[in-house]
Formats: structure tokens, C-alpha cells, sequence
């Protein structure tokens, strides 16, 4: 009997030391020396492209050590066309992952946008949306002078909640019905209202131009053109591209957006979209926000930024020939946002660290 | 789903043949509840332990002759976090069926050893609403495998049940690593619906479930028994090309055999 007992103590000790281990949310660091992938970009040093690399590691370091940096994923610097520090704060093998950019995905809308009036898909931002889908504001005739360019900066003047309202209309059969049935805040053109409706309008404005939804224009006329082959984007109910958040890419591939902005619309001596798109939609289109194209203007720092919720980033420093990818763990309430704890400290950091 | 249901349905009918048998031997029933501690790693999420409290309610009935059968129910409910965690958390449901048909293989006073085959269905739904507010993850598990019982007599009216589940076989439902498809419906009828669909052979290294208890019982009203079981559990799925699900649950119940 004691012999039992004996053994059922040892087995409970077993089971008690057989608990998992609370692992951390960032492994230690170990440094920025980016890979070498064969995936189109070329790797390069602080040193070779004029960067501090004290200060750059400092930067890497304070991401690593702070807590309000926790959720941190992987951040990526481009200089010069070159990637010179990386780090996957989480996993190795983030680099090959894709992952939710959330809100960034407008910024690609933007882009995609701007591709679809060059191809002359779309005719022009000042074109109503109710003259591409007309049938779609039978219901809403108070919102038939809704343009493209309000909805590209959020003043379409449709009321949104975030919680609510962007619940129930992915359960809807007509999404654009849905959306357009939220009251009005004002007449277009008047109120700034951050919502993901907006660009799921432009999304099927385009689908119904170019007869695909927009994710397989943007297939067609963006990432390949990229060389981005990975890649997901959330579809609704009714087929169309969710224009608001859920695309899915990997850091690298985040970048190359980011350095295409950067040369203007090119990417390997190829156009993909017009350099003065790019120069509109990085521009100041709501002033009391610094709003573009879906695109945060940070006037401070000479930069522009796709972002997107729980701290998912591609930074544009055109004066500083730079681009900063941060991705992080995507959580749910603001307290552990990366994103105004990244522009405010460490990016202007790794700005200076440019000479 | 329909494989799954029938397996179920199957399984549900052995057991009340099996117990239909067994009139002979003298029935037990169970009522009990238990809270523990529980961690869990959801790896098609984010590959981090969330911890916390979880309880449960249990009915069992057993009969115990030159065989022993048990038939299981469990409903449980815990709250879990990460690490870095203080507020929000992440719900989590369980619910649990299981069966085993045991036969005596050895008496030697004052120990009586049991071991048979085992059924069971389990399955696992948690809403990490502060890491993906669209989603359910769930991991269900339908599994054969062994059960091992030993019943030590201690005093009169008192004895100690030692017991050793561990699947060997298993068929699992788990979500799609990503789903792009937008929220879940959150009704119970999706819910059940999506948590046992795409059941697919979980291999003998990907899925696992073990669990181990000791159950002291000891005379309480009448000819009813109190009982104190200290019980671990551990359950891995995955399925292939999938990541896991891997859950812990440490915990102590009680309850009354009636």
C-alpha cells in the first residue's frame, strides 16, 4: 500500500512540473543582421547605406526590452531600396508568415484605386458612386452624391459603429445595401468619420467596373507586378473584397508596398501606379486629422503611414529614402497598441539614425 | 458532421446496451463539481498559454461487479489570459462525453484492477475576443482508447479509485488556420454545427488526450458516498497540416455518489 501511495504522490508531482511553461511574448534579442531570401529584395548594412548602427540597435533594443513594445512581432528598415535591420521579435519564422494587417489594407485600397483610374476602370474620384451602382441607391436616395473622393477620405458622412455595425454587416446578403443604410452624420464632404465602409464602397466600385472583385484586380495589377504570391484577403458574404481591413501579408511583402510608394509608383523599373497618385494620396486631404487616401500624414516627421489596428505599420520617409514595417500582435483594446508608442519614441529614432 | 453524429449515436448505443447487461451489478450515480486551473495554447491563433480558473459540473453513473462501466457527462466552463493579461480575458466551454467498459484483469485485496476500452467525446470552444474578435476555436475530439481503474479498499465504507484514461485512436475537428470569411455566427446552432464538422484521423503523434484522477470516497448520508478527486488532464490536437490545440487542466472535485 505504501508503495501505491508512493507512486500516485510521484505521479501527481509529475503532473503538477508538466504544466506549460508561461512563455514570453518576445523571445531574447539577438541582433538585426537581416536573411537573405531569394524574394526579390537585396540585403544590405547600416554602414553601407548611412545608417548609425549603434543608434539603429539601440532602437531594436528598446523594442525588446519595454513592455509597451510587448506585443511586438517583427519590425523591417529599409534603406535605400535595401533591407538593412529585421527582427522577429516572436518567431524565426514570422518572415515567412502571413499575417492580418488590418486597417492597412485601405491603404492598399488607396493604391489599388489609383491603379483602376489609371486603367481607366474608374473614370474619376468626383464620380458618384451612385452613377457605378445605381441600382444600390434606390433605397438611399440621400446618398447618391457620395463620391469616390469622399469615400477615400472618410467624409462620405456615413454614420458607423464599429462594434455593431461591422458585426451585423457581415452577416448581410447585400453588404452595400447594409452600408448604405446607416444614417447620414452630415452631407458629404463635411464630416471626417473613420470607418471600414468607406473603402468597401470603393472596393465594389471597382469590382463593378472592372467585373472581378477587387482583390483579383489588385492580383492582377499589384502584387504580381510585386512579386507578391502570398497573400489573402477577406471576402464578404456577397463575394465582394473587404475593403476596410483582413488582408493578410508578410512583413517583407509589406515592405516592397512601401518601397514602391517610396520610388513613386515603380517597383524594378515597372510603373505600377502613378507616381502623381501617390504624390495625392500622401497628401493632407483632412487637415484637423492628416488624412490622404487612407493614408495617416505625420507631418512632424516628414513621413506618411499606412496602419493598421494593434500596431501594424508601413512607414514612408521619402526625405530620409526609408521605410519602417512594424507588425505586433493584433489586440483587442487600445492599452497595448504599438502604434503611437512606435511613431512617437522609436521611429523618430530610427529617422535620426539616418544620416 | 453526419459521420460524426452517427459515431456519436453509435457510441451512446454501446453504452446503454453495454449498461442494459449489467443489471445485476449494483448502480451508481454521480453528481460533482470541480474547479481547477487550466492553460491552454491555441497555436492557430497566437502561440501563447492562457491560464486560468475553470469549473465544471459532472454526472456519472457506474456499475461495479467482475466488470466496471462508467458512463461520464461533463460541462465546464473557464475564463482564461495571457500572460500579459489584466482586464479582458478568454472564455472557454467544455463539454464532455465518455464511456469505458472495463473488465477485472487481477484481485488481491485489497486492490481490484480494471482495464477496457474507452469512448469518448470532448469538445473545446473558446472566444479569444481580445485577440480575434471574429472567430470561435474549438477544438472536438472523438476518440477510442484505454481505460485503466483500480479500486483500493481502505477501510470499510472507504476506498481510493485510481484511474488512467489515454486515447489511442482519435478523429478531430479543428478550424481552418485561417479563416477569412468573416465572423462566425455566433448561435448555438453554427456553433455546434461548426465545431463538429471536417473531423479528420488526428495520427498517433499529432493528438493525444490523457487524464488521471484519484478518487477518494469515503460514507457519507445514508448509503451515499462523498467524494474528493484530485484530477489532470491533458489533451493535444491537431490534425495534419494544422497546428494544436494543446489544454491542461489540474483540478479537485467533489461530489456525492448516490
Amino acid at each position: 500500500m505504501k508503495r501505491f501511495f508512493t507512486l500516485l504522490f510521484l505521479a501527481m508531482g509529475a503532473v503538477a512540473i508538466s504544466c506549460m511553461e508561461d512563455e514570453p511574448f518576445k523571445r531574447p534579442y539577438e541582433g538585426f543582421n537581416p536573411r537573405s531570401l531569394q524574394d526579390g529584395w537585396e540585403i544590405s548594412t547600416p554602414e553601407d547605406e548611412g545608417v548609425n548602427r549603434q543608434r539603429l540597435d539601440q532602437v531594436f533594443q528598446v523594442a525588446y526590452r519595454e513592455d509597451r513594445f510587448r506585443l511586438l512581432r517583427s519590425i523591417t528598415v529599409v534603406r535605400n531600396g535595401k533591407i538593412i535591420a529585421e527582427t522577429y521579435a516572436c518567431d524565426p519564422e514570422d518572415i515567412h508568415r502571413i499575417q492580418n494587417v488590418k486597417s492597412v489594407t485601405k491603404s492598399f485600397v488607396s493604391v489599388v484605386t489609383g491603379i483602376a483610374l489609371q486603367r481607366e476602370v474608374l473614370d474619376s474620384l468626383s464620380q458618384p458612386l451612385s452613377s457605378i451602382f445605381p441600382e444600390c441607391f434606390a433605397n438611399h436616395p440621400d446618398k447618391k452624391d457620395i463620391t469616390l473622393s469622399n469615400a477615400l477620405t472618410m467624409r462620405t458622412g456615413l454614420q458607423y459603429n464599429d462594434e455593431e455595425h461591422a458585426y451585423k454587416f457581415r452577416f448581410s446578403s447585400n453588404v452595400i445595401d447594409y452600408i448604405l443604410s446607416s444614417p447620414l452624420n452630415g452631407p458629404p464632404d463635411a464630416v471626417f468619420f473613420y470607418s471600414d465602409d468607406n473603402a468597401t464602397l470603393v472596393s465594389y466600385a471597382i469590382q463593378r467596373k472592372y467585373g472581378k472583385p477587387m482583390a483579383d484586380f489588385a492580383n492582377e495589377f499589384l502584387f504580381k507586378p510585386l512579386g507578391i504570391t502570398d497573400w489573402q484577403w477577406e471576402s464578404l458574404n456577397d463575394g465582394i473584397s473587404f475593403g476596410g481591413s483582413n488582408m493578410y501579408l508578410k512583413p517583407r511583402d509589406m515592405a516592397k508596398f512601401g518601397q514602391m510608394l517610396l520610388q513613386n509608383g515603380k517597383w524594378q523599373g515597372h510603373q505600377i501606379v502613378d507616381s502623381a497618385w501617390i504624390a495625392e494620396a500622401a497628401s493632407v486631404k483632412v487637415q484637423q486629422t492628416g488624412y490622404g487616401y487612407y493614408f495617416w500624414i505625420l507631418r512632424d516627421l516628414g513621413a506618411y503611414q499606412a496602419a493598421g489596428h494593434g500596431g501594424q505599420s508601413i512607414i514612408v520617409v521619402p526625405g530620409k529614402n526609408l521605410v519602417v514595417v512594424v507588425t505586433a500582435w493584433p489586440y483587442m483594446t487600445d492599452t497595448m497598441w504599438l502604434r503611437d508608442n512606435f511613431e512617437g519614441t522609436l521611429l523618430k529614432e530610427v529617422i535620426a539614425a539616418c544620416n | 458532421m453526419k459521420r460524426s453524429l452517427l459515431l456519436l449515436c453509435i457510441t451512446m448505443q454501446w453504452c446503454g446496451v453495454a449498461l442494459s447487461r449489467q443489471q445485476s451489478n449494483s448502480t451508481y450515480h454521480y453528481l460533482g463539481y470541480s474547479l481547477g486551473l487550466m492553460q491552454a495554447k491555441e497555436e492557430n491563433l497566437i502561440p501563447k498559454v492562457h491560464s486560468g480558473a475553470t469549473h465544471w459540473l459532472t454526472y456519472s453513473l457506474e456499475k461495479r461487479g467482475e466488470t466496471y462501466h462508467r458512463l461520464d457527462l461533463r460541462l465546464g466552463y473557464g475564463y482564461l489570459q495571457t500572460a500579459i493579461e489584466r482586464d479582458l480575458g478568454s472564455p472557454n466551454e467544455q463539454l464532455g462525453i465518455a464511456y469505458s467498459y472495463n473488465f477485472m484483469v487481477r484481485q488481491k485485496d485489497p486492490v481490484a484492477y480494471y482495464v477496457g476500452p474507452r469512448v469518448a467525446y470532448t469538445s473545446s470552444l473558446t472566444e479569444y475576443q481580445t485577440w480575434d474578435e471574429a472567430h470561435a476555436y474549438w477544438g472536438t475530439c472523438l476518440s477510442l482508447g484505454l481505460s485503466a481503474v483500480s479500486f483500493v479498499n481502505l477501510q470499510p465504507g472507504k476506498f481510493l479509485a485510481v484511474n488512467v484514461d489515454l486515447s489511442l485512436l482519435t478523429f478531430v475537428s479543428r478550424p481552418e488556420l485561417h479563416r477569412l470569411y468573416a465572423n462566425e455566427r455566433w448561435t448555438l446552432s453554427n456553433i455546434v454545427t461548426i465545431m463538429n464538422k471536417d473531423f479528420r484521423f488526428g495520427g498517433w503523434r499529432r493528438s493525444v488526450q490523457a487524464r488521471a484522477s484519484a478518487e477518494y470516497r469515503l460514507p457519507f448520508l445514508g448509503s451515499s458516498r462523498l467524494s474528493f478527486s484530485p484530477t489532470f488532464s491533458y489533451s493535444k490536437l491537431r490534425i495534419d497540416g494544422g497546428n494544436a490545440l494543446t489544454e491542461i487542466i489540474i483540478a479537485m472535485g467533489i461530489g456525492i455518489w448516490l
